[in-house]
């Protein structure tokens, strides 16, 4: 088997954490299947983040830095992955799943004429094939998949690899020289706007921390907020407290509202009608904080403190606070 | 006395005007009418209802001629019972003074009835006159809010006020003239004209006359142009009234291979039935004033929702331009019928929105167009048809086009999908999985159903009653209370399904038929003949709507067989318990099944129970919110069904509300929550009640 070229990711010169899932893929499938792991990083001005990747223990790091690399265009950046991809003796290229994965690898299978599998979990090497292992119907299933293709360009998702520890040898560092212009491209930057995002998107967040009816008021439901915060986590609500106009309607979980299925699912003040069960009845771990021992909530619940929330909550975020200290 | 027609009116003859102005109002009417059938042969075509031909014959004599649903708003109902009566009993005067025209005193009459029948008619044209004022006081005065106001009611009143008039003065002037055997009205009349000469009293004759036959013409041509073709068309569309209970829904012919479209979007895709309804609203706003979605600022009228489609249909067959042949008659438009290459413009029916736009003609300002949300309002209560004095039916039209919108165009409120997923992959709306549907059963010692073992009667537990923690309670009071009265039951645990009430509702006739043709089977497979629910959408679906797929059971909700076990004295209660109780009216067993004595009766059994009634209630009874599927939608828009329900049950001041419908208990346990009233006031089911008191 030929090599395994994970592209990275980075921004204004700092390394994207995500990308060094796709390197503990990467070498996870070298120890199994042979070859060597190689990085490449594109950007401008990009030393310090070619120096961090040299560390996590790959071959060979591939810097493509340019003034013309300056602002991620996907055009430019597929052209050179491609080039890196041959040069390198690639049979392998890898990305983290991020905006920028999805954007950039179908390009470059495409220019490779490669075939490409997104979001992988997992993957088994059986006779020197490889079958990757990848989530469908929304995660009820996991299909098993092999690409016939020599060439293979997968995507990996961020949570299912750790992030490669940084204490390998010392990769050899490789300039790239390529020119690019960027205003020969159809493609043109214009602008970069950040979105200042406090807390994680509700139906995405490994923790979601919901508040209900008994929070009795918008001040109180800050109560809700602070421990999401602290546990950087999103913030839900029952279609009462929605009501009530504790917090926006956005926030709604429910049969009406929004579905989530976090890893952590905080249920504080709501009793747990069915039609509030229904949008969060798959988190893993379920914790109930509530006055009242007969509420159903505590029937789904894996953790349940009995009590008042304005004692149970405060002595839980200082505890936390300490545990974290 | 010379005939006002005998005359010469600037040298002409006025038998001759006479017959210009007859065949003119004629020509026109029919013209009009045929119109009217045009727009008719346009919709789709229904057989005509002539099933149960008593039963029919007996409501239009009782509906119609008795006016019996008018009455539930008293003075209004006796001022239009005035007018109409008075209409009946003048008819064969009104044709008389037309055939008078050509045949001076001619009467269909025998002698000895003349007299006894001017009397009569007189009376009721005073009556009617009475009927006029009260229409003035109410139109002019009191305005309430379910009427429309235009110049049409004020046009028609004055019509019919010049009519009563024009025949007093006529029968007036023949009394002064010496002829015998008027009613009251025309010697009154007489008296007060004795002594004129003959040139005054022709004076006052001929324009009488004329003035009277020129406003009847006009007003015949008035009728199919207004509000007022009621008066031509609401006797046959009681006649032809659904004798289905209210709330039942036709099913959709989904493998029909020739349908390009389910459901309806445009005026043409309603039957002729639906149009014919249309035709008939007299925009009283009966509907409107019972609507929980009106009283709640929802975008949905009732009353509007009808006059916005009649407003449509309209402009499909205009009268005064060239009729556009549709592509839906049933033999209205022939073959040769050539599409004209300029199509005129016609509102569409339904666009999508929230908010009507500002302002934009017709009746209601809608133009003939309504926007997507005054369906989705709809919590297919029926308030509106049990309103309805001339049975219009409203709730089969908002979901002829929720199927459109679901079916056709998957243009639905959004959070919908969870639930149609769920029910897809788990049979009940909020997805629990269907493996924990009978958890409710264990260690209570239940009977599941065995093949080759028919049950005597089976328990449909429900997906609420299975699945929602509170319900979960009501289930098992159920049970325990079959149990006390030794009835033999059984469940069909894991193998019972949603009954598709939700998704029918919201349009998803698709997943309906999925799972009722499974549930019709499972109970087949199980020979289920009797089946006791505890949910009145259920008990709905399953009674009333499961035999248009060929599953015919004899069903039962849980109040009319526990008051039957209270009856039969297999139950017995000891227990006294002090309520001041008050019970809420499920619409799917109330209104849609008229089952109201029963829950009552129930109440009255327990002892200590001091029960005390809404002012709405029972046939008048208020939606709770959640029916329509509205139980799977967010309430965005205006103020909330449930607390406008729940503030009505907590004026009474009582401990307890009582309900029967999983729905209903969900709903009002929320809005007494939201009145932080739950220290104070329980929200039970009637079952509860009966298991404490045993």
């Amino acid at each position: 088997m030929g090599n395994i070229l994970v592209i990275a990711e980075q921004s204004k010169g700092s390394l994207k954490k995500a990308s060094l899932s796709a390197v503990t893929f990467a070498k996870s499938l070298a120890g199994k299947a042979g070859g060597e792991v190689h990085i490449l990083v594109m950007g401008s001005g990009i030393d310090s983040v070619a120096k961090e990747l040299a560390g996590c223990g790959a071959k060979k790091v591939w810097v493509a830095d340019d003034p013309g690399l300056k602002d991620y265009l996907a055009p430019a950046c597929a052209q050179v992955a491609a080039q890196v991809a041959k040069d390198c003796g690639a049979s392998v290229v890898a990305a983290t799943v991020t905006a920028m994965g999805k954007d950039l690898l179908p390009r470059v299978a495409a220019k490779l004429g490669a075939g490409m599998l997104s979001d992988i979990i997992d993957f088994v090497v059986e006779g020197g094939n490889i079958i990757f292992k990848r989530p469908v119907y929304a995660g009820s299933i996991v299909a098993h998949v092999s690409l016939e293709s020599d060439l293979k360009v997968v995507s990996v998702r961020g949570t299912a690899f750790e992030a490669a520890k940084k204490d390998g040898a010392p990769a050899e560092i490789s300039k790239v020289s390529v020119s690019v212009d960027p205003s020969q491209s159809k493609m043109k930057f214009v602008n970069f706007e950040e979105y200042k995002s406090v807390r994680p998107e509700l139906t995405e967040a490994s923790i979601v921390v919901s508040g209900g009816r008994g929070l009795k008021s918008a001040e109180n439901f800050k109560i809700i907020e602070g421990l999401a915060d602290l546990l950087g986590g999103a913030v839900g609500a029952t279609r009462a407290a929605v009501d009530s106009g504790f917090c926006p309607n956005d926030l709604q979980v429910g049969q009406t509202g929004k579905v989530v299925a976090p890893t952590l699912y905080f249920a504080i003040a709501i009793s747990g009608a069915i039609q509030h069960l229904a949008g969060m009845k798959d988190s893993k771990v379920i914790v109930a904080i509530n006055k009242d021992p007969e509420a159903p909530i505590f029937q789904v619940a894996d953790y349940g403190i009995v009590g008042d929330l304005f004692k149970a909550v405060p002595e839980l975020v200082e505890e936390i606070k300490k545990a974290k200290a | 006395m010379i005939n006002p027609t005998s005359a010469t009116y600037l040298g002409i003859p006025g038998v001759a005007i006479f017959v210009v102005v007859l065949l003119a109002a004629l020509g026109c009417f029919c013209y009009i009418i045929y119109c009217r059938y045009l727009l008719l042969a346009l919709g789709k075509w229904e057989p005509l209802r002539l099933d149960h031909l008593v039963q029919r014959v007996w409501g239009t004599i009782y509906y119609a001629f008795l006016q019996r649903k008018m009455f539930k708003e008293p003075i209004a109902g006796i001022m239009h019972a005035l007018i109409f009566w008075g209409f009946l009993a003048v008819a064969l005067n009104t044709t008389h003074m037309v055939i008078r025209g050509f045949v001076e005193g001619f009467s269909f009459l025998p002698g000895f009835l003349e007299t006894p029948y001017n009397h009569f008619k007189d009376a009721f044209e005073i009556l009617v006159i009475v009927g006029i004022l009260i229409a003035f006081y109410k139109r002019g005065i009191q305005k309430p809010e379910r009427l429309t106001y235009s110049w049409e009611a004020w046009l028609i009143l004055i019509f019919i006020f010049i009519l009563m008039v024009t025949d007093f003065a006529v029968s007036g002037v023949e009394a002064a003239n010496g002829k015998e055997g008027l009613g009251f009205m025309g010697v009154l009349m007489g008296q007060a004209f004795a002594g004129l000469d003959i040139g005054t009293l022709k004076a006052i004759h001929y324009p009488s006359w004329w003035l009277h036959v020129i406003v009847l013409f006009a007003f015949l041509n008035v009728l199919p142009l207004s509000k007022h073709f009621h008066i031509i068309t609401s006797i046959p569309n009681v006649f032809f009234r659904t004798l289905e209970p209210t709330g039942t829904i036709k099913p959709l012919n989904l493998e029909d291979e020739s349908a390009t479209t389910f459901g309806v979007s445009k005026v043409e895709e309603f039957t002729w039935k639906a149009i014919f309804d249309a035709y008939t609203c007299t925009e009283c706003g009966r509907c409107q004033d019972q609507c929980p979605a009106h009283a709640t600022s929802k975008p949905l009228s009732p009353r509007n929702l009808v006059i916005d489609i009649r407003d449509n249909a309209y402009q499909r067959v205009p009268l005064f331009r060239k009729q556009v042949p549709g592509n839906g008659g049933n033999g209205g438009s022939g073959e040769g019928a050539e599409q004209p290459k300029e199509q005129p413009k016609l509102s569409p029916l339904v666009v999508e929105g929230k908010e009507y736009p500002p302002a934009s003609g017709g009746h209601t300002e809608h133009n003939g167009t309504i926007i997507s949300e005054t369906f989705w309002s709809c919590v297919n209560c029926g308030a509106c048809q049990e309103a309805c004095p001339v049975f219009i039916e409203h709730i089969p039209k908002i979901l002829d086009v929720r199927r459109y919108l679901v079916l056709m165009e998957s243009k639905f409120p959004e959070e919908c999908i969870t639930t149609f997923k769920n029910i897809e992959t788990n049979y009940n709306p909020w997805g629990l999985s269907y493996e924990t549907r009978d958890a409710w059963a264990e260690g209570l010692d239940i009977k599941r159903v065995k093949e080759g073992e028919p049950p005597k009667l089976l328990f449909w537990v429900g997906c609420a009653g299975s699945f929602d923690e509170r319900q979960k309670k009501v289930t098992i009071a159920n049970a325990k209370l079959l149990k006390a009265a030794g009835v033999d039951f059984a469940i069909l645990g894991n193998e019972e399904k949603c009954n598709g009430d939700p998704v029918r509702r919201i349009g998803n006739e698709y997943l309906f038929q999925t799972l009722c043709k499974e549930n019709i089977e499972t109970l087949k497979k199980y020979g289920v003949t009797k089946i006791l629910t505890q949910c009145p959408h259920c008990y709905h679906t399953l009674k009333n709507e499961y035999p248009q797929f060929g599953g015919n059971f004899e069903v039962f909700h849980h109040t009319q067989f526990l008051s039957g076990l209270l009856r039969e004295g297999k139950l017995t209660l000891t227990k006294v318990t002090k309520m001041r109780v008050t019970y809420h009216d499920s619409c799917f067993l109330g209104r849609h099944n008229k089952v109201f004595s029963e829950p009552r009766e129930i109440l009255k059994n327990i002892r200590g129970v001091e029960m005390v009634e809404m002012g709405r209630r029972r046939e008048k009874g208020f939606c709770c919110g959640a029916g329509g599927g509205r139980m799977w939608m967010d309430e965005k828009i205006g103020t909330r069904v449930n607390r406008n329900r729940t503030a009505e049950a907590l004026a009474l001041n009582p401990d307890t509300i009582a309900t029967a419908c999983p729905f209903c208990l969900t709903m009002l346990d929320d809005g007494v929550k939201d009145a932080n009233a739950e220290e104070k006031v329980k929200v039970l089911d009637l079952a509860e009640l009966l298991v404490r008191s045993l």
